[in-house]
């Protein structure tokens, strides 16, 4: 008892003030009356920053396991888990449009938030496969259920097209778990860790590997399972798409480098695999998002190639590829929910979802505008934006210090110019000299506005600070 | 540790300039915002006049690093954010600043919207200009090289005519894409660096020195060199990469396409000299027979291609792509002569294109139109304008007592004696040369004489005479002209210590 | 005659892999959504029957892979009841399950 209360309070304390708030949403939600969101709204946001701060408590205990070694706080968690927090954050903010509608139900929207940020949390830092599996089925059992939500028809087929990939890819995980546990008879990472492979399981290591790893795509939204994110974006609310393009890829790319980290650094054919996927990915989100007219679908190909490059950044098996993948991620969670809070915005004053919409808005509202522009500017790569440092970071640890990184630096270069073309199509737009609509923003969506400006801010400032953040991310991907 | 003279300032005020005009300062009171532009303007100016003049010679000077709470800005991958100036650099950040006031100036009456969105643009591209020539780390110059994108791809397509957008994207791909080849032979250039001293670090001078002291693979080092030459290609128009400048020239404003031309080609042929030829000097003389050919090819296509034009910012346009491949041809002598008027067309050029695309501007405003076929018999009525074009166009085709006139003779010269691997490339090369830039005389002499003076049907139309403020823009480019015609020693003796020093690189 | 009398561990193995693959072959080809969701059931079995045989065949004491295949049973059951409740809403709106009908999405 005393070890489980020294447990709970020094390193799983985020997680339980998650849950105990998630539960209080929905006991509280019997007491209230119709006009309580806000209530459930503040409820959310207080115990996502208690959460934040109570993060605190674990980093002087990093390394260690809890829960008879089924959950691990390291350098690496931690910072994963700020994000996610973050993450969460935004959302909250968000979404203040969908729960003043769903009035009373706004309580269970909340609660079921709470309980997908519970399992991303226990995502990243889980140390077996069993709270692994869990998490990830809990994770996306309730992202069906937020998508589902609304009581129109598009999120009904988003939900089922999720749910269905989802459980697609929870049979290929569970199969490659079932064989990694036959060949070492071990669930436990730090326990695997220890290469006893003869040479007859290393094929079947491999396979298992590879199965493990098109298990986690689909929480990525990288090939094999990257076809459906489109229409799923589409058809969910935007506070959820938003949510939906950072958390969970977030969650799943941090257990993803934890698995990488731990189990595969020997085997240099799995580098090649996680490659050839990411590629395929970048190239897949480049090329379709050029012709899109729906800015959701637009936005869902963008953030389709950015987790390639992320996973592509993963795919250098180094301290070096960790800490480019950090301070991507960083990067990509501000622009991610700078433009989709723009489209939101956006979408409140004008009500369609069309790109050609766009015309002419900075004539209209323009330091929204160029906000948004950073924001796009972001997204591209170009500088002065930390976009740019990204990627550049990506390139350099990409090389490996060594020269067999070319043959994979130079096609993924290639495809950034794709990107800049892809992302100044909107930009003409909004510049364009004719308004075609009178879109004006009206004055009390402060949520939304304070996510853009404060994303926007973000990611100038971490293009002036990056040294610190980089140091940080160095300090973080070596505890992983 | 607060100098009065820093690189800083110089490079950073422009931004601040920029914030202060796009801020809710101004409103909408655009003479307001145009006086201050051209205050802010002319106080740069005479500000980066001091460089020169407290500049040491022969030591590089007014090293300046931007420290971030006590460490260099990205520190941890090496990258520091440092700026100098030397011989080269400290004639062409005035120039450029010289440049950007002539064209704020002169936008007074071309830029009739979106005044704001202007100057603020318009600044901040200064800032990124000058950037690019003073920053002496590799990522940085990297980083000011793309954000340069930017601006200029809102400059083109806001204020333009026609085609503007699609130029405007066309530039955009291509610069992107030159920048691409550059990025990544940087980034393999950095590693080397890294494996062969051990020290992670993006300096020029340390990749100098650890090109010169390491054991590089020769064939890395061939693609590195053509990596780098691809990237700076695409800028300094290269046939067949110039179509981006052509369009871009045709479809912008008058103010920008000087800047265009002036300024962000120069970027390009510094980009050359600083990293190809200062980087890697065998590969530079092993190469330069093939250089040799791009410049020929450079010039005797503009020329001819200049010829069929009826748009008169296209000929222009084709003129300073033919001076760029004066300038290729210079470098590629490899000999003090050459080398010395290569960089004189570099800075010879950025006046003669500036002046002439003014006089272009200033016809468009008066006549309306950019045909050739519609242009003709102004002279009657604006014969100032005649003088100054006619001034100008004495300087483009390289007449004695004009700033052209050193530059392609020493190019000619050095060419022609240049000790090169194919001894009668260079002879044969050379003398295309001097016979196409024969050509390009006939083609700009065309050029005015059908503006000015064949008298035609227009005589029903009463046209001004340029005053004010357009006449002192254009005079004093014409009187820079003639001055640094006259002593041209002036500036070579600035950038003597630096083509020594190059020189040294290159025999060694 | 030997293989098919006694069985070992890679008469299940074979046994589990073919499952996840008929279901594999199910969720590919089916029109109808539950028959989708009832070959997701017969993958998840098959994974589950992979785990216990594992479990089975090593000798361990702690019986990890037994808590494995438990918790797999109560999760898929999870997912399926989920997709079902999302089916039946669709079902209110287009009167149909047939998964050509409903594409509304585009693409």
């Amino acid at each position: 008892m005393d070890l489980l209360i020294f447990e709970i309070k020094n390193i799983f304390l985020p997680e339980t003030i998650i849950i105990i708030a998630a539960l209080f949403n929905i006991l509280l939600s019997l007491f209230f009356g119709k006009n309580a969101y806000k209530f459930s709204e503040r409820l959310t946001l207080v115990s996502i920053i208690i959460s934040l701060a109570s993060l605190s408590f674990g980093i002087s205990h990093c390394g260690y396991t809890i829960f008879s070694e089924n959950f691990i706080q390291t350098n690496f968690t931690i910072i994963m888990k700020v994000l996610i927090l973050l993450g969460a954050i935004f959302t909250v903010l968000l979404s203040q449009n969908i729960s003043k509608k769903l009035k009373n139900q706004a309580f269970e929207y909340h609660s079921i938030l709470l309980i997908s940020i519970f399992a991303s949390m226990c995502l990243v830092s889980s140390n077996d496969f069993i709270p692994l599996f869990i998490s990830l089925e809990i994770l996306s059992v309730t992202s069906s259920l937020l998508i589902a939500f609304w009581n129109k028809y598009k999120p009904k087929e988003a939900a089922l097209k999720f749910i269905i990939n989802s459980a697609v890819a929870t049979g290929f995980l569970l199969l490659g778990i079932s064989y990694m546990y036959g060949i070492s008879g071990e669930l436990n990472f730090s326990l695997l860790n220890i290469n006893y492979y003869s040479q007859d399981t290393s094929l079947l290591f491999g396979i298992s590997s590879v199965l493990i790893i098109i298990g986690l795509t689909c929480q990525l939204g990288c090939m094999p399972f990257q076809r459906f994110v489109p229409d799923i974006y589409q058809g969910s609310p935007y506070p959820i798409a938003a949510y939906l393009s950072v958390v969970p890829k977030l969650a799943g790319f941090g257990i993803l480098a934890r698995i990488i980290g731990t189990l595969m650094y020997d085997t240099p054919i799995l580098q090649f695999v996680i490659s050839f996927a990411a590629l395929y990915t970048i190239a897949y989100g480049l090329i379709g998002g050029i012709r899109q007219t729906d800015i959701k679908r637009f936005l869902a190909y963008s953030s389709v190639s950015h987790c390639g490059f992320m996973l592509l950044s993963l795919s250098i098996f180094s301290n070096y590829g960790v800490s480019s993948f950090i301070y991507y991620a960083l990067v990509y969670l501000f622009m991610n929910f700078g433009v989709w809070a723009a489209a939101i915005i956006f979408v409140n004053c004008s009500g369609t979802d069309n790109i050609k919409d766009y015309r002419g808005i900075f004539y209209i509202r323009p330091y929204y505008t160029v906000a948004f522009l950073i924001c796009l500017i972001s997204l591209a790569g170009l500088p002065p934006s930390s976009g740019f440092l990204s990627k550049l970071y990506l390139f350099i640890a990409l090389t490996r210090l060594d020269v067999s990184g070319l043959p994979i630096l130079i096609p993924a270069s290639l495809l950034t110019v794709i990107a800049v073309f892809l992302y100044f199509n909107i930009i003409s737009l909004m510049f364009d000299r004719t308004p075609k609509n009178n879109c004006i923003i009206p004055a009390q969506h402060m949520n939304t506005k304070i996510v853009v400006y404060f994303c926007t801010l973000m990611i100038l400032l971490t293009f002036f600070f990056a040294n610190k953040i980089i140091a940080l991310s160095m300090f973080a991907s070596i505890g992983i | 540790m607060f100098d009065l003279l820093s690189l800083k300032i110089l490079i950073f005020t422009p931004v601040l300039a920029a914030i202060i005009i796009a801020s809710p300062l101004f409103g909408t009171n655009f003479i307001y915002i145009r006086r201050f532009a051209k205050t802010c303007g002319t106080i740069h100016f005479l500000y980066s006049l001091l460089f020169i003049v407290f500049y040491n010679f022969g030591v590089e000077s007014f090293y300046d690093e931007i420290m971030i709470f006590g460490s260099g800005w990205l520190e941890k991958l090496g990258i520091n954010a440092a700026f100098g100036l030397d011989g080269l650099t400290v004639l062409l950040a005035p120039l450029t600043s010289f440049i950007f006031l002539i064209s704020l100036i002169v936008s007074k009456t071309m830029i009739r919207t979106k005044h704001k969105m202007y100057y603020s643009l318009m600044f901040i591209l200064l800032s990124t200009v000058l950037g690019v020539f003073c920053s002496k780390d590799m990522f940085l110059f990297l980083i000011f090289w793309e954000a340069e994108l930017i601006p200029l791809y809102f400059l083109i397509s806001e204020w333009g005519s026609c085609n503007c957008k699609h130029s405007a994207m066309k530039y955009l791909l291509y610069i992107f894409c030159g920048s691409i080849f550059l990025s990544v032979a940087m980034i393999g250039l950095f590693f080397y660096g890294y494996l062969s001293n051990g020290e992670l670090s993006a300096s020029i001078d340390f990749l100098r020195v650890s090109m010169t002291d390491g054991i590089f693979p020769v064939f890395l080092k061939k693609l590195l060199f053509f990596g780098f030459f691809t990237g700076f290609a695409v800028k300094l128009p290269i046939i067949p990469f110039h179509i981006w400048f052509t369009d871009s020239q045709s479809d912008s404003a008058t103010p920008i396409s000087m800047v265009l031309s002036a300024i962000i080609i120069n970027t390009g042929a510094y980009g050359i000299i600083r990293f190809n030829l200062d980087l890697f000097p065998e590969l530079f003389i092993k190469y330069s027979p093939f250089i040799m050919i791009f410049a020929v090819i450079n010039i005797i296509w503009a020329s001819l291609a200049a010829f069929k034009q009826n748009d008169i910012k296209k000929t222009i346009a084709y003129y300073s792509i033919s001076q760029m491949g004066l300038f290729l041809l210079g470098l590629s002598s490899l000999n003090k002569i050459g080398l010395d008027g290569a960089i004189f067309i570099m800075l010879s050029h950025s006046f003669i294109s500036a002046g002439l695309f003014l006089i272009t501007g200033l016809i468009y405003q008066v006549a309306k139109t950019k045909t050739l076929q519609e242009l003709s018999g102004l002279g009657e009525f604006m014969p100032i304008l005649m003088l100054f074009a006619y001034v100008i166009n004495f300087a483009a085709v390289a007449v004695p007592l004009t700033i052209a006139f050193p530059g392609q003779l020493l190019v000619f010269l050095g060419a022609f004696s240049s000790d090169c691997s194919i001894e009668p490339l260079a002879k044969i090369c050379s003398f295309i040369a001097i016979l196409i830039m024969l050509l390009a005389a006939s083609y700009i002499f065309k050029l005015f004489h059908k503006i000015f003076c064949t008298s035609q049907f227009y005589s029903t139309k009463k046209y001004h005479d340029v005053s004010g403020h357009r006449l002192m823009c254009i005079a004093v480019i014409c009187f820079c002209i003639i001055l640094f015609g006259c002593f041209p020693d002036s500036l070579m003796s600035i950038y003597n210590n630096f083509t020594e020093s190059l020189l040294e690189i290159l025999r060694v | 005659m030997d293989f098919l009398s006694d069985i070992g561990i890679y008469h299940f193995l074979i046994l589990s892999l073919s499952l996840f693959l008929i279901g594999l072959f199910g969720v590919a080809v089916s029109k109808h959504i539950l028959k989708i969701l009832i070959s997701l059931e017969i993958m998840f079995s098959a994974a589950t029957l992979n785990v216990a045989t594992f479990a089975v065949y090593s000798d361990e004491t702690h019986f990890k892979g037994g808590i494995l295949a438990l918790f797999i049973i109560v999760l898929s059951v999870i997912h399926i009841i989920i997709a079902t409740a999302i089916t039946i809403n669709i079902f209110k709106f287009k009167q149909t399950a047939n998964i050509e009908n409903i594409g509304e999405l585009k693409g």
